[in-house]
């Protein structure tokens, strides 16, 4: 008979695995720590080491808890094929990656571009993006607000800007 | 005899730098700090420690006064501000406002909005004022046991920090709050360690040996990923009932200062568990003031008295953050943690010594929080009509305007566009672990107390040849040894619970759908 599984167990199965693989990797780095001859004791790889432990016992512990409410199976069917591309597509991860895309773009052009015009742009996009209003108050209120923090802060408060 | 001098001059040092603090400049920035707190807490979806991290970057070229002064009338100003929002549509402006829905929305609809926005401004003053008071004659006690800290004690400290505000904040599984909160002390490992310099977790970018900033983690952990929490749901609002009059007659107050005191108490307690924050005391208060008023029966259904538990209690919490903050450098909640990275800015390093390197700090918090309630009073009850119209500006056109913000607060502490990189990584781990509802505020901790667990782990064994019994000969170590030992014993156990009673409940559901 096939095992019952319940809800948020295949997000913990997995998260689980992470975690164990995450602190063997901590603490295979912080065996490499050690220097200047020093004993374990007060080697700089010490404390990481021990994170690295807990890690694991935390894993452990949230997999032993995610396997008895199958999340084996559940796992599975959360990285099957359909379920990510029905995850892929809903509406709320897309708005979420899109304006994160939006952010993204925005910090590359705010390293290479004048702080107000990347601003304006980053606005405009996002305001368009989510229908905020209408295109002309768009364009203004992209610009008023891009303006008017340039302004506060570079000029009024003094504050270095990227 | 020997504390109440201590008292007495504390009292005397808080009344001079409240007389200090009376000139234009200090005045003019705890009106505008608390004006801004206030505007920011008012929106739903921007926190106070949202409200901090967007106007840090404002007080990095002010003097020490100035900023501190400026920083602490934006905490309470949006602290306060979120009660707005929760009375007039029903939803928090900040999570330390969820418990003011329960009652504040129901007054509203009955015609009674302002009355409930004036009880629960006054609430939060009182929640204020009664936490600074506490401050000020607990910290110097505090500081006493304090200076008595070895390693060993700080260390457990660190641990204990975590434990605890991993196992408040996580709610029924308290294992989610100790995985963030260890995720926080691995990327504290990052950076050049303080006993040996030694480069760790650095992957050859020069820009990680200082370590992982505090400002950008934070701005991206409760910045960025709130943007995007917030902006991926759809929650169309509307606001149903009338504002009317605002200042509530004061023969109303007499009955529910029983439930104030109350309320004020567990505020300041929780405030002073590290890293736990305004909504845990929000919540506790109300929870405790329902099955102990005998008016219980009617919280949830527009009783004033349920406001006050929940207002005064998550304004309490302020001055009960300080006080772990002030004397262990420990923030006993998110956005305390926030106003210590900005003090670490200015120099000032909180902790035992503090008295002794800055003696005039503690006195100076309690003057600008006292002067910064009276801001927030003034300005809540003279903009609680205005501050409705605020409220039907949608949300897609403010919240973008927050992230030219973060970005100016991300850089300009270090002055480094890799600053800038970091707070995107840290608001996308923020939003995936959100979204997988852990916790944020151990993160955070970690990350503050991560140096200190590992510095001060290292220097007790090295002092101690690596024995651990020396451990047991400290009775101030011994109990927070016992306690941590107490929170991981309870803190399994109710996982266990937690998940046991969720597969009966599916289990019944699926019965039941049968």
């Amino acid at each position: 008979m096939a095992q019952k599984v319940y809800k948020g167990s295949g997000a913990d199965f997995i998260t689980a695995v992470c975690l164990v693989l995450f602190g063997a990797a901590f603490s295979i780095a912080a065996l490499r720590m050690r220097v200047f001859n020093n004993s374990l004791l007060v080697s700089p790889g010490l404390f990481p080491l021990i994170l690295g432990a807990v890690f694991i016992l935390l894993g452990l512990l949230l997999l032993r808890s995610a396997a008895k409410r199958g999340g084996w199976a559940q796992a599975s069917h959360v990285l099957g094929k359909e379920h990510l591309h029905t995850f892929a597509t809903s509406p709320r991860v897309r708005k979420a990656v899109v304006l994160l895309l939006f952010i993204v773009a925005y910090v590359a052009a705010v390293a290479h571009f004048p702080f107000l015009w990347a601003t304006v742009g980053y606005l405009l996009v996002t305001f368009i993006y989510l229908k905020a209003m209408k295109l002309h108050w768009i364009l203004l209120v992209s610009f008023l607000a891009a303006y008017a923090i340039t302004f506060a802060f570079r000029d009024l408060f003094r504050i270095p800007m990227p | 005899m020997e504390i109440l001098h201590l008292l007495a001059d504390e009292a005397v040092q808080v009344g001079s730098s409240l007389l200090g603090a009376l000139n234009p400049t200090i005045l003019a920035l705890i009106f505008g700090g608390s004006l801004l707190g206030l505007l920011v807490g008012a929106i739903p979806g921007l926190t106070a420690t949202m409200a901090l991290a967007l106007l840090i970057n404002l007080s990095y070229g002010m003097p020490l006064e100035n900023a501190v002064a400026f920083l602490l009338a934006v905490y309470i100003g949006a602290v306060s501000g979120g009660l707005n929002a929760a009375i007039m549509i029903n939803i928090p402006g900040t999570p330390s406002a969820a418990a003011t829905c329960l009652d504040g929305f129901p007054l509203a609809k009955e015609g009674k909005g302002g009355l409930a926005i004036g009880t629960g401004l006054i609430a939060s003053f009182v929640g204020t004022i009664f936490s600074i008071l506490v401050m000020i004659f607990l910290s110097p006690l505090v500081y006493k046991i304090a200076l008595r800290f070895g390693h060993w004690e700080l260390f457990l400290l660190a641990l204990f920090g975590i434990m605890i505000c991993g196992t408040l904040s996580a709610g029924k599984d308290p294992l989610k709050g100790w995985i963030v909160g260890f995720l926080g002390f691995a990327a504290a490992m990052v950076g050049m360690e303080q006993i040996f310099a030694y480069p760790r977790l650095t992957f050859n970018f020069l820009q990680l040996k200082g370590g992982i900033p505090l400002i950008p983690a934070l701005i991206g952990v409760f910045g960025i990923s709130e943007f995007l929490a917030v902006l991926q749901e759809n929650v169309a609002y509307k606001i149903d009932g009338k504002v009317g009059k605002i200042i509530p007659p004061m023969k109303e107050f007499i009955p529910l200062i029983p439930s104030a005191i109350r309320s004020g108490v567990i505020g300041v307690v929780i405030g002073a568990i590290p890293g736990a924050g305004e909504d845990i005391g929000s919540w506790l208060s109300y929870d405790v003031g329902k099955r102990r008023s005998k008016q219980g029966h009617k919280f949830g259904t527009g009783s004033y008295e349920g406001l006050v538990c929940s207002e005064v209690a998550n304004n309490a919490v302020i001055g009960g953050a300080m006080i772990p903050l002030l004397t262990l450098a420990v923030p006993g909640s998110p956005p305390s943690a926030m106003f210590l990275a900005a003090v670490w800015l200015h120099g000032v390093r909180p902790g035992p010594m503090l008295n002794f390197e800055n003696p005039g700090f503690l006195p100076l918090v309690a003057a600008m929080l006292i002067l910064g309630s009276f801001a927030m009073l003034f300005w809540g009850l003279a903009l609680a009509k205005p501050m409705v119209a605020i409220l039907k500006i949608k949300r897609e056109i403010l919240l973008p305007i927050v992230i030219p913000l973060t970005v100016i607060g991300a850089y300009a502490g270090g002055v480094r566009i890799f600053d800038v990189y970091l707070m995107l990584a840290f608001g996308v781990l923020g939003y995936i672990l959100r979204q997988m509802d852990y916790p944020l505020a151990p993160l955070v901790l970690g990350l503050i107390l991560g140096p200190l667990a590992d510095t001060s782990f290292r220097r007790a064994l090295q002092q101690s040849r690596g024995a651990i019994m020396p451990l047991l000969e400290r009775p101030i170590g011994l109990l927070l040894l016992l306690c941590i030992a107490w929170l991981i014993w309870t803190g399994i156990k109710r996982t266990r619970q937690y998940y046991a009673e969720q597969t009966a409940r599916e289990d019944g559901e699926e019965l039941s759908a049968e």
